[in-house]
């Protein structure tokens, strides 16, 4: 008798605990359909967010085929316009392995609290999606490029911004250091650019963008669309106040230390030098902020150890005359660039996205206290002194330029 | 049954207040014997009368006992002995009896109980008229197998001999090991209908008595009809009958149970089974081979390792699988999640039925090839390889990951086929746990079972001691096997009095 029941508690616990603490969740794989992407536009004229979505979902058999389908649906909030997406494409959708979310200009201009609200609220959506602002043109149609290297196309995004390093014209911007970056009184967000670019069949695409380069010869009449990288989107707070071309985005990554080896410098023939690139294997930052009358000056220092991997000419240039000149080439073209992007930022949008509040917190410690209030004035005026030294330290496999017989 | 045919004991039992010892008359003892045993042809009554007339009554059953042996030595050397040296009238026939046969280990006897149980143990039972005790000649003799290697124990490095189903071959087996004046053979017999003859093995100096006591115990207390393997002995002798977990282990070789005896355990042998037990048992036994003393210490301990994380996979990887694709997908990379997708697009079944569909596929493809006459034994693998492996999944019954899954279940079970029903049982609640609470369900059952396990006892011994000790002479021999030079002690627990190993002391 008492045998049976404890058998019959042991039952009932294990119905009860089964069946009503709400862990279960079961859900075979092929039920679910797998965002990959998102992307987000406002519509003014009726004050509503567009989303489109880039679901995937494999074809069965032994090779499995990946099909993807992309959606939209318009809603006041996204939450609204995700539920009506549901009529759309038939299913409810999985983000947990969404990789990339991509909002408009306009939504950028709108400001970006609004639409992260929904990611960070989501239990499914992973804190290292990608943010990116597209341009406004673009954004219906970003999904409908055809990559036919990647599956997705948020699969070519995600590659894309993985290579960020290599390519030094643009940023990764994972979501917890965009909310971090959002979130802090030191530093303003700084978000990928990307559009769509029409490539012709000669058509060479411009030196501040990154090419796919890649030309699809069955359209040859129909010039196809491609997605291009262009630079940077400044933000001050949550809203976007101006855009970064690639190489002023490279310069502003190198002095937010961002990028530190891998990417590339060149120099054109313009001062007496040959065309050189060179490939930085490290480079070391130091920001010292200090004041002068009540004044910020910031004071650059920046270390660069580069190897040679391509010099247009004859001469052999790892000779230290040679090598000297190249070197103090390339750091009057830095001391430039450097100074040109922080300019910007500083009288065009008024914004800091290097970071120098947290450099000044922490070493001016009373200053930054009384300034914090109207810190975009004190980073219009501050003074901005910059150091670079270059060295090159090695050439690669050879240390002479190809010899030409007569 | 018993109450519809008397068992030999209750006939025995009735007879005994009529008629216990050996009387003077050859007939009477005959009709004793007619009617305590049962009237069978392989039973032999054998009169006869020598020149001397002295008249003898030979008893034997024909099918175990050495012929040449009988007639030579026994009857014939009575028969000339009569003719050469008759009995003297005054002489004391028994001794008369003795000295002229030539035989060794006779035994006197006047009860017929006694008798009669040295009579189906293959001896030959002499009575002489006028003689009031009887003459118990062992001469077994019988076919017996030859001594092979164990199929179900294959090593590559090591002793290839294995045990056989005569009890006297197996002791000698042990006997020519180990060549010490404390090791101990001690015979039971049980079995109400049989009769068997069930023999314990140990090292008097190096058993743990508290041990020792309680097997006997639990021997004695062995009551059943019929004992013909001692998987008989297994099931009523261990701790906990209802566990799924073995509290003892069982060897087919020699050398295993000496090793096993060696290090304070008792081996328990059983009369027509090359199993010999041996208890007590603990879980990391399931782990160590006796090839692992044998090869190097370094490829043994790769091996333990390998063998613990077969344990570990042939129970969690379908519950892990389950949960994983039923209740985790963010845990599958984004690349793997599509082709899961894609392999299980258009398969009917649930995730979880298709595993428990699969486990069942696989137990009886198992089965069915363990009884297979070895002709057949293809037979199995190309319908398992082609059915199961190609034919389920492109029929779209069957996903592929579920094969995969299915078959490192079953390559890594193949390792603890002696521990196989537990294996069955804890794989198919995990992976019901699996379904139904995901990963958390997982780890809850593999708490559970590891506290389960750490509950056992295998005659009074902790089942998983030494597992979770970080103590460096405890561990020596668990997940690594350490070098004969560093293994100074013997298993405390098992030799509570005796730790020390000989070569430490020599060092010392």
């Amino acid at each position: 008798m008492k045998k049976s029941k404890v058998l019959l508690l042991v039952i009932c616990i294990i119905f009860v605990s089964t069946n009503f603490i709400g862990c279960w969740n079961y859900i075979d794989v092929e039920q679910q359909f797998v965002v990959m992407g998102m992307a987000i536009d406002f519509d003014p004229a009726t004050d509503e967010y567009i989303i489109y979505i880039e679901v995937s979902k494999a074809k069965g058999g032994s090779e499995a085929k990946l099909v993807t389908r992309v959606g939209s649906a318009r809603g006041i909030t996204l939450f609204d316009a995700n539920r009506n997406l549901i009529s759309k494409i038939g299913s409810k959708v999985y983000w947990g392995h969404t990789m990339v979310f991509i909002v408009s200009e306009r939504v950028a201009e709108r400001g970006l609290v609004n639409v992260l609200e929904i990611l960070i609220r989501q239990t499914q959506v992973r804190s290292d999606i990608y943010i990116i602002v597209v341009d406004n043109k673009s954004i219906e149609k970003i999904f409908e490029f055809d990559d036919p290297i990647h599956d997705t196309v948020s699969q070519h995004l995600q590659d894309l911004l993985k290579f960020y390093e290599a390519s030094g014209k643009y940023r990764k911007s994972p979501l917890f250091t965009v909310l971090k970056e959002i979130g802090s009184d030191e530093i303003s967000l700084m978000l990928p650019y990307i559009k769509m670019q029409e490539t012709k069949k000669s058509d060479d695409t411009s030196g501040s963008t990154e090419g796919e380069g890649e030309k699809d010869n069955t359209s040859k009449e129909n010039p196809q669309e491609i997605i291009v990288t262009d630079g940077s989107i400044v933000f001050n707070g949550d809203k976007m106040v101006g855009k970064l071309d690639g190489m002023e985005t490279q310069s502003a990554l190198i002095l937010k230390d961002e990028i530190n080896n891998n990417y590339s410098l060149t120099i054109s023939n313009d001062k007496g030098l040959p065309n050189c690139s060179v490939e930085v294997v490290d480079s070391t930052i130091k920001i010292t902020p200090t004041i002068v009358d009540n004044n910020l000056n910031i004071e650059i220092k920046l270390e660069i150890e580069a190897d040679i991997m391509e010099l247009h000419t004859k001469v052999d240039f790892i000779q230290d005359e040679e090598k000297n000149a190249l070197e103090i080439g390339f750091e009057n073209m830095l001391i430039q660039q450097l100074h040109a992007v922080i300019k910007k930022t500083q009288e065009d949008f008024a914004s800091d996205i290097f970071g120098f509040a947290g450099y000044t917190h922490r070493r001016e410690h009373i200053f930054y206290k009384n300034n914090k209030d109207n810190w975009d004035k004190v980073y219009e005026n501050a003074n901005i002194d910059i150091k670079v030294d270059v060295i090159m330290q090695g050439s690669a496999l050879t240390s002479q330029p190809i010899k030409v017989g007569q | 049954m018993k109450k519809s045919s008397p068992t030999n004991k209750e006939n025995l039992n009735e007879s005994k207040e009529k008629i216990v010892s050996v009387s003077k008359h050859l007939s009477v003892n005959e009709t004793t014997l007619k009617l305590l045993i049962k009237d069978t042809i392989d039973l032999v009554y054998y009169p006869f009368e020598t020149t001397d007339n002295q008249k003898y009554l030979l008893v034997y059953f024909d099918d175990i006992i050495n012929k040449e042996i009988l007639d030579r030595d026994v009857i014939g050397a009575i028969i000339s002995g009569a003719t050469d040296n008759p009995m003297d009238e005054n002489s004391n026939h028994l001794k008369y009896l003795k000295s002229i046969i030539s035989f060794t280990n006779i035994k006197e006897n006047n009860d017929i109980d006694q008798i009669i149980k040295r009579l189906m143990g293959g001896d030959v039972i002499i009575f002489a008229q006028g003689m009031e005790i009887a003459l118990c000649l062992p001469s077994q003799g019988w076919q017996q197998r030859s001594i092979m290697e164990p199929e179900a124990e294959i090593i590559t490095k090591g002793p290839r001999e294995g045990f056989v189903e005569t009890l006297k071959v197996n002791r000698s087996m042990i006997r020519r090991k180990v060549k010490n004046t404390s090791l101990v053979f001690e015979s039971i017999t049980k079995g109400n209908q049989t009769n068997s003859d069930i023999n314990i093995v140990y090292i008097d100096n190096l058993v743990n008595k508290d041990v020792l006591a309680l097997l006997k115990k639990r021997l004695e207390k062995i009551d059943i009809d019929a004992i013909l393997d001692s998987g008989y002995i297994e099931e009523l002798i261990e701790d906990d009958r209802l566990s799924p977990f073995n509290t003892t282990g069982y060897t087919e070789r020699p050398d295993v149970v000496v090793g096993k005896i060696l290090e304070g355990r008792i081996g328990i042998m059983c009369t027509g089974s090359p199993i010999v037990l041996t208890v007590p048992h603990l879980f990391i036994e399931n782990i160590q081979v006796n090839e692992d003393y044998y090869t190097g210490y370094i490829m043994a301990s790769i091996n333990r390792g390998i063998r613990f994380l077969s344990f570990l996979l042939t129970i969690f990887t379908p519950g892990m699988y389950v949960a994983i694709a039923t209740n985790h997908h963010e845990l599958i990379p984004t690349k793997l999640l599509i082709s899961f997708i894609g392999s299980r697009v258009g398969v009917p079944f649930p995730t979880i039925i298709e595993i428990l569909i699969m486990i069942v596929i696989f137990e009886l493809l198992r089965e069915s090839g363990l009884r297979l006459p070895k002709g057949l034994g293809q037979t199995i693998s190309i319908v398992g390889a082609l059915v199961l492996g190609q034919a389920a999944v492109e029929a779209k019954f069957i996903s592929a990951p579920v094969v995969i899954i299915i078959a490192i279940t079953a390559i890594t079970s193949f390792i603890f086929y002696k521990i196989n029903s537990l294996l069955i049982i804890t794989r198919v609640i995990i992976a019901f746990l699996g379904a139904m609470f995901g990963l958390y369900g997982v780890t809850l059952g593999m708490i559970c079972m590891f506290i389960y396990m750490y509950s056992l006892q295998s005659f009074g011994i902790p089942y998983m001691r030494y597992l979770g000790s970080m103590k460096g002479q405890e561990v020596k021999d668990t997940l690594v096997r350490a070098p004969w030079w560093y293994m100074h002690l013997r298993p405390k627990v098992l030799t509570s009095r005796n730790v020390v190993r000989e070569g430490y002391r020599k060092e010392k």
